[in-house]
């Protein structure tokens, strides 16, 4: 029987309802002003006095983050990579005589995916270099041009998936284009849009990255892309489709700005990241337009709505810095307009090259792997029963994600999977969907890296996007590692442990709150040798198992 | 070709004051609600900053912020109850003597589970109804009202010990 409240209790419960109201003046609240909040968020600060954790942009999506490092490390090829791509001219900003600046749209003529600023994962070129390392992006997301474009699409609408059966690459394999589609239009449904991803390779060799330059819907175009006294201009064309609305975000330099149209979504709190819901004209177009300084970066994002993002159109331009008359380039003698800027970024193209990018550490470098399971089963197989083994009794909606595994081969040899875990929002018998309660579903995801072994299969790594090991190594009687990115509250709780590689602990686990980046020291005690195989595990814990990073020790003197 | 009339006015505005709006409406009510489920003034304001900044983050996925917001607050003050706990196992030691001091009521609250200590809280404090605080603890209505029935007669038999 469901317990209800009785009248006779009303005298009780007003004298709580009393007690509470009185014990609520104990506390007097001295908030910061939101503006403050909100803006040491932007800036990845916390807004406690004591800032003590970093948090990452609203405005950026998660899994650019995940692959920072990358970026970072391969930043200065990058600039490099730019400036000797064959046909790196051929994106054509153009200059008119009276200071206009047109950019060729995604797919159209005159735009060169070798060249254009990338919209995903961040905008621009310049914001390249500004991310932070993260060295759990070995083989992350960017890691092959399919993997890259399924992150974005994730990213900008949750229907929309690539088709890797699809990938064009060009013939020096720098740039790709990927077909994208709806996902699950069911019958009697409308037929589902389409268009494609274009992607480029940043750095070079095993450790190049793919970043995504623009995307493109069939039969929904921008247009008359163009800069004008300070003013950024585009036209939406979709057709056939009048009278219809699309999602228009544009975001500069991180900040996404108003565009004049209605909130999305309808009805609710503003997200800034739907962008605004603008109205076409009767023959399917609209313009929009901006303020934007020199040398800002903007990215221009248009999704067809309809419950969820129905399509995505995305392009990205760098505002030209008016050149200095000194060092103009000179005109092209035909044409009379300024030489051409590919990309926006001409500056850049003279950069020196940069040092050969490493080899990501990990799986490809052959060390690290964990001794479970190798030999027995596919790789999914072998991942969900070490998923079983190290989280028993792990939050619900916590598994694989193998629909978004991928695999790649190792140099010499062999092969390696990753396959994604994440928390996926349940839905319990009362209809309460999971992922309405914030610490849960959504909260954290990560991969399981698996490598191919005499045949078999065996899990190399585990890792959390949201927790961040790094320098990991035993000192002495003990093993010391440091977390250096955290997005969770600064109240949660990581445990870390070290195990042997037959999963028994060793030495005295300690915790770590969330949120609180630092080094940490687990003391093994004694006898342990010095080459002992170990890994350590780090775990968020709470009722049950929320996320699961672990890697190997690597030996003392490594 | 038509389209529709530009407006090249600058912006005005940032997306941040729907958020900085919240903060400032109910900053203080949020301090209150962390401190009452969580008994621990010295954490409350952390707490819901902690809650504001990954609203902030969670942004693109908030359908109503306040509710997200209340439950970014509570699920704070059970994480930590979580932590405290833990460190409490890992470094054990003689638990203190539980005994009712001038407000025996409130020390009567610290004695009831998380569950139905901010089942009380949202109900007696907030004034929210079973829905609601349903949501905000993920359980169900039942649950909530069970929680809040027992919560109750705990705190009637600790003042009546």
């Amino acid at each position: 029987m469901t317990p209800t409240t009785d009248t006779s209790d009303t005298d009780f419960e007003a004298e709580v309802r009393a007690m509470l109201t009185r014990r609520a003046g104990d506390v007097s609240p001295s908030p910061a002003s939101g503006r403050h909040v909100t803006a040491v968020a932007d800036r990845g600060l916390s807004p406690a006095p004591a800032a003590r954790r970093t948090v990452r942009r609203t405005s950026r999506p998660a899994r650019p983050l995940l692959v920072a490092a990358l970026v970072v490390v391969v930043c200065g090829s990058a600039l490099a990579v730019r400036s000797s791509v064959p046909g790196a001219d051929d994106t054509t900003v153009t200059g008119e005589p009276d200071g206009e600046v047109t950019f060729p749209a995604p797919g159209t003529d005159g735009w060169d995916p070798a060249t254009a600023p990338p919209v995903w994962p961040v905008v621009g070129e310049a914001a390249l270099a500004q991310l932070p390392d993260d060295p759990h992006a070995e083989i992350g997301a960017l890691a092959t041009p399919e993997r890259a474009a399924a992150a974005y699409l994730d990213d900008v609408s949750i229907l929309l998936a690539p088709d890797p059966a699809g990938l064009v690459l060009s013939p020096d394999r720098r740039t790709a284009q990927i077909p994208w589609d709806g996902r699950d239009g069911g019958a009697g449904d409308p037929p589902v849009p389409t268009g494609s991803v274009f992607l480029r390779a940043v750095g070079e060799g095993t450790g190049a990255l793919w970043v995504v330059v623009g995307a493109v819907t069939a039969d929904a175009n921008l247009e008359d892309v163009r800069v004008d006294d300070g003013t950024l201009g585009v036209t939406i064309a979709l057709t056939p489709s009048p009278g219809t609305s699309v999602s228009v975000r544009v975001g500069i330099d991180g900040q996404f700005v108003p565009v004049r149209g209605e909130l999305l979504p309808q009805g609710a709190a503003p997200d800034p990241s739907s962008g605004e819901l603008v109205r076409l004209s009767d023959d399917g177009r609209a313009r929009v337009t901006v303020g934007v300084k020199p040398g800002e970066q903007a990215d221009i994002l248009v999704r067809l709505v309809g419950g969820d993002f129905l399509t995505v159109t995305h392009m990205a331009i760098e505002v030209p810095v008016p050149a200095d008359p000194s060092t103009a380039a000179p005109s092209d003698p035909e044409s009379g307009e300024p030489g051409a800027d590919p990309g926006g970024q001409a500056d850049d193209a003279a950069a020196p090259a940069g040092d050969p990018l490493p080899t990501p550490a990990g799986p490809l470098d052959g060390t690290g792997v964990l001794a479970l399971d190798a030999g027995r089963g596919s790789a999914v197989e072998v991942a969900q029963a070490y998923l079983d083994d190290r989280l028993p009794e792990r939050a619900d909606g916590l598994g694989l994600d193998d629909g978004r595994s991928t695999q790649g081969t190792i140099p010499g040899g062999g092969a390696i999977v990753v396959i994604p875990w994440r928390i996926e929002p349940v839905e319990d018998a009362f209809g309460h969907v999971a992922s309405d309660n914030p610490p849960l579903a959504d909260r954290y995801s990560g991969e399981v890296q698996l490598r191919q072994i005499d045949g078999g299969w065996a899990v190399v790594a585990a890792t959390t996007d949201q927790i961040a090991l790094r320098d990991v190594r035993r000192e002495g009687t003990s093993v010391t590692l440091t977390i250096d990115r955290l997005d969770d509250a600064a109240i949660d709780l990581i445990d870390l442990a070290v195990f042997d590689l037959d999963g028994n602990p060793v030495g005295e686990p300690t915790s770590a709150p969330l949120g609180v980046p630092g080094t940490y020291s687990i003391d093994l005690g004694a006898g342990v040798a010095p080459d002992a195989a170990l890994t350590v595990r780090a775990r968020h814990v709470g009722g049950t198992w929320f996320s699961l990073t672990e890697v190997r020790v690597p030996p003392a003197g490594a | 070709m038509a389209t529709v009339p530009l407006d090249s006015s600058p912006p005005v505005a940032r997306w941040d004051d729907a958020l900085v709006q919240l903060y400032e409406l109910h900053y203080d009510h949020l301090v209150r609600l962390a401190y009452l489920v969580s008994g621990q003034a010295g954490q409350a304001e952390e707490i819901v900053q902690d809650a504001f900044v990954r609203t902030h983050q969670a942004w693109a996925k908030v359908r109503d912020p306040l509710p997200y917001l209340r439950t970014t607050v509570v699920n704070g003050c059970r994480s930590l109850g979580r932590r405290q706990q833990l460190e409490r196992e890992r470094r054990p030691r003689a638990p203190e003597p539980v005994g009712l001091g001038a407000d025996e009521l409130w020390d009567a609250l610290a004695t009831l589970s998380d569950r139905q200590r901010a089942a009380i809280v949202l109900r007696f404090y907030c004034d929210l109804p079973d829905h609601d605080i349903a949501a905000i603890l993920g359980c169900r209505q039942a649950t909530v009202r069970t929680s809040v029935h027992r919560g109750l007669a705990r705190l009637r038999k600790e003042i009546d010990r």
